[in-house]
This record gives C-alpha cells, sequence and structure tokens, in this order.
C-alpha cells in the first residue's frame, strides 16, 4: 500500500484534491506533483484531508505557499475534513486562520456556491460599479 | 538508538515515539505531535546536516513522568551558529518551518552545535505529557 496517495477531482466549482496517508519527507514529492498544476490556474482548491493521517512541516510549508498563490490571483485553498489531530496542528502552526477549514467538502462547496453568488440587491451600473 | 536517515526508517521512529507516549497515558492528538517534532527533528537532520540525502542519527528516548524527553544528534554539517527556534511562522522559502513546528509543540528546545566540523547537531526536545 501507498504511504500517500493524492488523486484530483474536477468539479464545476473547485478542483478537489483528495490526500489520503502521510505526509512527510519521503512522500513530499507527491504532494507537490499534484499540487502544483492545480495551484494558481484560476480555480479554487479543495483539499480534502479526511483520509489524511499525518502531515509534517514541509507539507504544511506547501498548503501554506499554495494558499497564498492561490490567494493571489484571487481565489481559495480551502481545507475540508481534516480529523482531530491534523486540526490541532494547522493550529498550532496559525495556518487555520489562512486556510478555511470545513467538515467535509460538501460544506467546503456550498461556501464557494454562497461566496460566487452575487447579493440579492445589488446593482451594477454601466460601469460596473456595484451599489 | 542510531540509524541512518531513510524516509522510511524515520517514519518507522516517529510513529514509536509516538506509541510510547500512547503507552504512557497521552492522548492520541499529544503523542502525534511528539511523534511529528522528532519527525521534524529527523527531517533537519536529512536537510541540513546531509544535504538532503542520507546519514547517521542517534536518538535518545528518556521518559521522566511526567516529561518526555527526545534527543536528536546528527553527524554532519552543524547548524549555523544563529540557529534559534522561530517565534512566528516563517516564510514560504524558509527551511525552518521544521523548528518552528517543534518550537509550537514541545515545551522545551535546545540546540547545541558542535564546534566540529563534523560533528553535527543536537537537539533535545521535552514535552511536559498531559496525563490522565
Amino acid at each position: 500500500m501507498d504511504i500517500l496517495s493524492c488523486h484530483v477531482e474536477v468539479v464545476p466549482e473547485a478542483d478537489i484534491l483528495r490526500i489520503r496517508g502521510e505526509v512527510d519527507t519521503g512522500t513530499l514529492s507527491s504532494l507537490r506533483d499534484s499540487l502544483q498544476p492545480i495551484i494558481g490556474n484560476g480555480r479554487h482548491v479543495i483539499v480534502d484531508v479526511s483520509e489524511l493521517r499525518y502531515i509534517d512541516g514541509g507539507g504544511l510549508r506547501m498548503l501554506s505557499a499554495a494558499q497564498q498563490r492561490s490567494e493571489a490571483r484571487g481565489m481559495q485553498v480551502l481545507v475540508a475534513g481534516p480529523s482531530p489531530f491534523v486540526r490541532r496542528v494547522l493550529q498550532i502552526v496559525s495556518l487555520d486562520g489562512a486556510l478555511p477549514i470545513f467538515g467535509t467538502v460538501a460544506e467546503a462547496l456550498e461556501h464557494l456556491r454562497r461566496i460566487a453568488v452575487p447579493a440579492p440587491h445589488s446593482y451594477r451600473d454601466q460601469d460596473g460599479q456595484a451599489s | 538508538m542510531r540509524f541512518n536517515t531513510d524516509p522510511p526508517v524515520m517514519r518507522a521512529v516517529r510513529r514509536l515515539a509516538a506509541s510510547a507516549c500512547r503507552d504512557e497515558g497521552a492522548s492520541e492528538i499529544e503523542a502525534g505531535l511528539v511523534g511529528m517534532s522528532l519527525g521534524e527533528a529527523l527531517a533537519n537532520a536529512c536537510l541540513h546536516a546531509y544535504n538532503n540525502g542520507i546519514g547517521p542519527v542517534t536518538v535518545d528516548v528518556e521518559y521522566l513522568r511526567p516529561r518526555m524527553i527526545l534527543s536528536v544528534h546528527n553527524h554532519g554539517s552543524p547548524v549555523p551558529d544563529t540557529t534559534t527556534v522561530p517565534d512566528a511562522q516563517p516564510d514560504q522559502e524558509s527551511r525552518d518551518w521544521g523548528l518552528y513546528v517543534i518550537g509550537r509543540v514541545m515545551d522545551e528546545v535546545e540546540i547545541e552545535r558542535s564546534p566540529h566540523s563534523d560533528h553535527g547537531t543536537l537537539i533535545r526536545m521535552t514535552k511536559y505529557l498531559t496525563l490522565p
């Protein structure tokens, strides 16, 4: 069995990166290979960590860098389904503020649908300015 | 114990440390965090002392209830004498994320740099386990 497996699923709202196993020195390159092509491509990314058992400092640094690259393009990296251990790790290194955390992928998708919908009474004039 | 910084071996040792904490009554999360700190110290040895390669490390584990004391001694290039445990999250290019994690998890961290070029670095980390 692989120590780490990464799989990308494309849905209308985002690219979903499903990480299963352990991210450490021996597996970090697999995460990098999966993450790099989908970061900065103009789409939101949901990182499904519901089957992630372990992540080390290198993996955390990679998630942080991905979040910053996405944010620079107006996109988000969202984390879905962390175990209590992974959630605690994200808190300890202060990434829980930068990376929105959701209980499930469905909740993260719902969040993206909400932010994609314009406010019901907003009005845009000919110059595209909201009022 | 003395072994090489092979990723599968480091993974096994990290799991062993977590298991030792669980055996002493630490919670699953706390045990995992202690194991993580050991994993970071080993990864640092691999990255800094052996230039991302493989080399020998010596790990000592001492338990003085409730203190779990982990020491990792590498035998490669010592860290710069200015090395400290970062207080704040390092930037994305930094190679200090491991030390940052260790500093956030463990209660005490000491770094001893050898004055000899081939005697590496000793990092000693202490965690006061929260026991039932």
